[in-house]
């Protein structure tokens, strides 16, 4: 389990961050600035499970099914380290073997190297099998492995949850009924 | 002889509590706010409030696996412990037993749901406080299933007072006699579907309301403690101590009085037993950590271990006089297990009010109160007592009700991040009858890591029971098409006993000895030193969440042992 200190870290990081930069950013611009580092370079954290070259897939697959739009992408949000760490942890070992499987695939077709429209075609031929392929099989088809780990991993992350929908740590009370414009339009992250 | 005393001497108390639970606090806190030098022994660890919240401020991205138990978490660590699917999770699996080290033997299946540590299930129950009514405690009596309870709601009603407004309750003056008006702070407001549904029942239906929960999640600062921020995380432990715990409630105040020693890692093998005084003299314990055997010795023993657990330690006291357990010349302890069945009602999903949401995280639902046979014209022909039925209206995002498994892309992403349409879930608990065949009892062939017999449950839900789930999913589905809902679903999934962790009796109260184990005090009346306050008392069952019960049975009985005491009756 990650430990409290992590976060403590983090948020000092950020503290620091700001701090650099004079504190003239908004902390969402500087949370977004380093978790762009992040995603710049891959390899400043250790993946638990996969190689190198497999988070690179990961981490374009995963902006595949949730892109960056007006709103951040997988990529931004690390969602590819979030993957890493359920493949590491938690995935069975059926399901292991069928996600690695999908990735080794994809490897061999150099779906890194590929233009995003490439991809586009290329991930919306994997829905496509899993979709042909979910009532006989026994275990999940890859698509759908990757799908839920992205969608989970994204709106639980940081950045998916603060930037893209709207969390609300400490509500201090509760509204039952209000304008959803005056909500903030989004839904809940919790 | 004379280092044999002194260990005595050193080792004795006024009073013994064993358990630090809901019902445990609560006798820790009377006992000692009368003066009464008090241990509590709880079996398991050390739990401080806010040090021992580990999780408490964490945000969703601190937790691994979106807070999920992992496969191999579940099949080595929590196969029964996980079988509610929601309790435990990344983020409140420190406060659950591992079921490896805490065997059971289910005869039938029971899943027995423990916390042992300080606080015990104080610290993750749902806080849902109901007052039992006469509706209840007249069942027995008026149907002739069980025995008659030797109280009445009057009998109570000062110490649901008394324990409502030391604890701080949250609730509408709703006006009905199944579940009596109490000391309330100001209730939590519905949200706009909720309101919608309310209205409706309200139009179409004479018997029923839709009401606000009542919990014990104060909505105000009060006894010192902050308001509920709506964070609704309390399973974690609330750094506000916005809601009752025996760790922000109970336990501060009987440690300020100087009178309290906390034993934790003290699991109780049996109560001594003078046979010349005819009373109980102490208990024997095993030190969870060291597996060393201590004794300790007191004029008065409240048990309060949970009601199987209370039961077990009295099983496990076999002595000359009592070859069956302490306290069971009726031969009644162990039998008349209950726990409410739930996981059964139905949702839908509602069109309108697409531009209204809500903000914060309301702690607590809704609910329809029991509305059948209450009298002659809501009699129902094919099951007696009745259900509740709980509601949660709400607006989830669409990212947690996944609209189409197979699209993706920058379309699909944006529709995640829009609320859905609102939804109501009708969740309903029955009323379990007692039957002297559902019964506890021990396995002296299979011991558990102390060495003691592992406690077998072979208890079952009962004709009546299944009879009224018929109607809990009509009803629901009813009311649903009543407020103008869509893709109503009904649904009845199995609900063996244990999961709604309500267990109550196996110690049951009664007038006569010859068949009930505690007298109206939760007196034993075999032993009259021993008391036992958990829900090993209960004679009967009823829809509403028995935990206030406890507390008020519990701070009652304790103000009649000091009395008894003070007469040197004890």
């Amino acid at each position: 389990m990650k430990q409290p200190l992590d976060k403590i870290n983090r948020r000092e990081a950020i503290q620091k961050a700001s701090k650099i930069m004079g504190g003239a950013l908004s902390t969402s611009l500087v949370m977004g600035v380093l978790a762009g580092c992040k995603a710049d370079a891959v390899l400043d954290w250790r993946p638990e499970a996969l190689t190198p070259k497999e988070v690179l897939i990961v981490a374009a697959l995963a902006e595949q099914i949730l892109p960056e739009t007006s709103t951040p992408g997988a990529r931004q949000a690390g969602v590819e380290r979030f993957i890493d760490s359920m493949v590491a942890g938690y995935l069975p070992e059926a399901e292991r073997n069928a996600f690695m499987d999908g990735l080794a695939s994809l490897a061999e077709r150099k779906f890194t190297g590929k233009t995003p429209e490439e991809q586009h075609v290329m991930v919306t031929e994997l829905a496509e099998e899993a979709r042909q392929q979910e009532q006989d099989a026994d275990t999940k088809p890859f698509f759908l492995l990757a799908k839920e780990m992205t969608v989970l991993g994204f709106f639980t992350s940081e950045v998916g949850a603060t930037q893209v929908l709207n969390y609300d740590p400490i509500p201090g009370d509760f509204q039952g009924c209000m304008p959803l414009d005056e909500a903030g339009g989004k839904t809940w992250a919790t | 002889m004379n280092i044999n005393l002194q260990s005595v001497q050193q080792n004795t108390y006024d009073a013994i509590v064993v358990g630090s639970g809901i019902s445990g606090g609560w006798a820790a806190k009377e006992l000692c706010e009368k003066g009464l030098k008090t241990l509590v022994l709880e079996r398991g660890r050390m739990v401080r409030h806010i040090a021992d919240y580990p999780t408490m401020n964490w945000d969703p991205w601190d937790l691994p696996y979106g807070d999920q138990l992992t496969p191999r978490e579940i099949a080595e660590d929590y196969p029964v412990q996980h079988r509610t699917a929601y309790a435990v999770r990344q983020s409140t699996k420190h406060f659950f037993v591992n079921d490896r080290d805490h065997p059971y033997i289910q005869k039938r299946p029971f899943t027995w749901m423990r916390g042992n540590h300080v606080g015990g299930k104080s610290l993750m129950w749902a806080r849902w406080a109901y007052r039992w009514s006469d509706y209840d405690f007249d069942a027995p009596a008026r149907d002739g299933v069980g025995i008659d309870w030797p109280i009445r709601y009057r009998d109570l009603a000062p110490w649901y007072d008394y324990v409502e407004s030391y604890i701080g309750v949250s609730g509408e003056r709703d006006g009905i006699p199944q579940t009596p008006d109490g000391k309330f702070l100001p209730p939590w407001e519905m949200n706009c579907i909720e309101k919608h549904v309310k209205q409706k029942i309200a139009e179409h239906y004479s018997d029923r309301m839709l009401a606000i929960g009542r919990s014990a999640n104060i909505t105000k600062p009060h006894g010192g403690r902050g308001a509920c921020m709506a964070r609704n995380l309390c399973e974690r432990g609330c750094p506000y101590g916005a809601y009752f715990s025996s760790n922000v409630v109970t336990l501060p105040a009987a440690e300020a009085t100087g009178n309290m020693t906390l034993r934790p890692h003290s699991i109780v093998h049996t109560i001594l037993y003078d046979k010349d005084r005819k009373k109980a003299s102490g208990v024997r314990i095993v030190d969870a950590q060291t597996k060393e055997s201590m004794e300790f010795y007191g004029k008065v023993i409240f048990l309060c271990a949970s009601a199987l657990a209370s039961t077990a330690i009295l099983l496990r006291s076999v002595k000359e006089s009592f070859p069956d357990g302490l306290g069971n010349t009726s031969g009644e302890l162990g039998h008349n297990v209950m726990d409410n069945h739930f996981r059964v009602g139905a949702y839908g999903q509602h069109d309108g009010y697409t531009d209204l949401y809500y903000k914060g995280r309301r702690p607590v639902g809704v609910l329809v109160p029991r509305f059948q046979n209450l009298d002659g014209k809501t009699r129902r022909k094919d099951y007696l007592r009745g259900f509740v039925l709980y509601g949660f209206g709400s607006r989830r995002g669409y990212w947690r009700n996944e609209p189409d498994a197979f699209a993706f892309g920058a379309d699909y992403k944006d529709r995640l991040t829009v609320p859905g349409p609102w939804t109501f879930n009708f969740l309903g608990f029955g009323e379990c009858l007692p039957n002297h065949d559902n019964r506890i009892y021990l396995d002296y062939d299979q011991l558990d890591p102390w060495e003691l017999p592992k406690l077998v449950m072979d208890v079952a839900h009962g004709e009546n029971e299944m009879a009224m789930r018929k109607e809990m999913q009509s009803a629901s589905a009813e009311m649903l098409e009543v407020a103008g809902f869509k893709n109503i679903t009904t649904y009845d999934e199995p609900s063996e006993p244990g999961l709604s962790i309500h267990e109550m009796g196996s110690a049951r109260m009664g007038r006569d000895p010859k068949t009930s184990v505690l007298n109206r005090w939760n007196q034993m009346h075999d032993v009259p030193n021993v008391f036992a306050t958990d829900g090993s008392g209960m004679c009967s069952d009823s829809w509403g969440n028995p935990s206030l019960t406890f507390m008020a049975m519990t701070a009652r009985a304790c103000d009649y042992a000091i009395k008894e005491l003070n007469k040197r009756n004890l």
